[in-house]
């Protein structure tokens, strides 16, 4: 079937369109007020984010909270860890080790005297 | 701490070129929705027959349009908007056939006949209309009728294609079917209209 259009077809169809374009001025005044706060409330909404912001801000944020996770996790076995360290400086700089330092060195002045002698 | 400084600079920079730019296509939103707003509510209207269904749909392509489709180019809005609009009268149809069923099924059709307010019909007489208003009126009242009585999709395909201007590929979009189904129904439409108007439209 064809459907190409005749002369009189598109004539037909321009007056048509005309008196469509026409036929909107006749709207009614609160329609056309309601038509306008349709317009502004649809304005006044944010667009949607796009899927792949949603989901890198997604992956982000689980990444930061297994990262949180993580560290949290092993926050006793790390402290557990420097303990021994801590308690090993307190000996080191304590005044009395120091004394006690020097005391050995006495004592090793005696044994060998004591070998030689 | 420069360093510091200059990154501010080139995000409040980033900040206020992006506000620009949304200001900027919210102000252009706003003129295509403007422009097309009361024709949108003409095909509705049409569709459905009704002005408060014809208000819900509009409005609810507009904001699905800003939604969605507000950062594609502004060329293609156009389409796009006609497109949700359709899907949207399409869905309205599905809704009224099947409450309509029920309402037969339940024997309740007269009685919601019977809810409808008489005085809707009656003719606003209150602004005294010239005579070419009155023409005009006659006239769109008689197209609006006579469009009515097209099926769906060829109502479609005139009001997209004879008023809207979309191309064919555009309206075989909006429409959800093929280019040739679009020509067909156009063609079809044309010619029934024709012969219901009579040839004192010419």
């Amino acid at each position: 079937m064809s459907t190409e259009f005749q002369p009189d077809d598109e004539r037909f169809i321009a007056r048509v369109k005309q008196v469509l374009d026409q036929s909107v001025g006749g709207i009614d005044h609160p329609t056309v007020l309601r038509l306008q706060h349709a317009r502004v409330a649809a304005c006044e909404v944010r667009p949607a984010r796009p899927w792949r912001l949603l989901w890198a801000g997604g992956l982000a944020t689980v990444s930061v909270a297994a990262l949180a996770l993580v560290l949290w996790v092993k926050q006793p076995a790390l402290e557990n860890h420097h303990a021994p360290v801590l308690e090993d400086m307190d000996l080191v700089l304590s005044t009395e080790n120091v004394e006690l330092a020097e005391d050995l060195e006495f004592y090793h002045w005696l044994a060998d005297d004591d070998v030689t002698g | 701490m420069i360093m510091e400084m200059a990154g501010q600079e080139s995000s409040d920079t980033r900040w206020m070129c992006e506000r620009i730019t949304a200001l900027h296509r919210n102000q252009a939103l706003d003129c295509f929705l403007a422009g097309i707003e009361r024709r949108a509510f003409r095909i509705a209207k049409i569709a459905t027959g009704d002005a408060d269904e014809a208000m819900d749909l509009v409005q609810d392509a507009m904001l699905k349009l800003v939604q969605r489709y507000s950062t594609r180019d502004e060329a293609e809005w156009g389409p796009l908007f006609h497109t949700i609009l359709q899907h949207r009268i399409r869905d309205w149809y599905r809704r009224t056939k099947v409450r309509n069923r029920w309402r037969q099924w339940l024997g309740k059709g007269e009685a919601f006949d019977e809810q409808c307010d008489p005085l809707e019909s009656v003719a606003d007489t209150s602004q005294p209309s010239s005579d070419k208003q009155l023409a005009l009126k006659q006239a769109t009242v008689a197209l609006e009728q006579a469009v009515r009585t097209l099926p769906f999709r060829q109502q479609q395909a005139f009001l997209l294609r004879a008023w809207e201007e979309l191309d064919v590929a555009q309206t075989a979009a909006a429409m959800g079917c093929s280019q040739g189904s679009v020509k067909t129904h156009y063609f079809r439409a044309v010619h029934t209209l024709r012969k219901l108007l009579g040839d004192h439209w010419l």
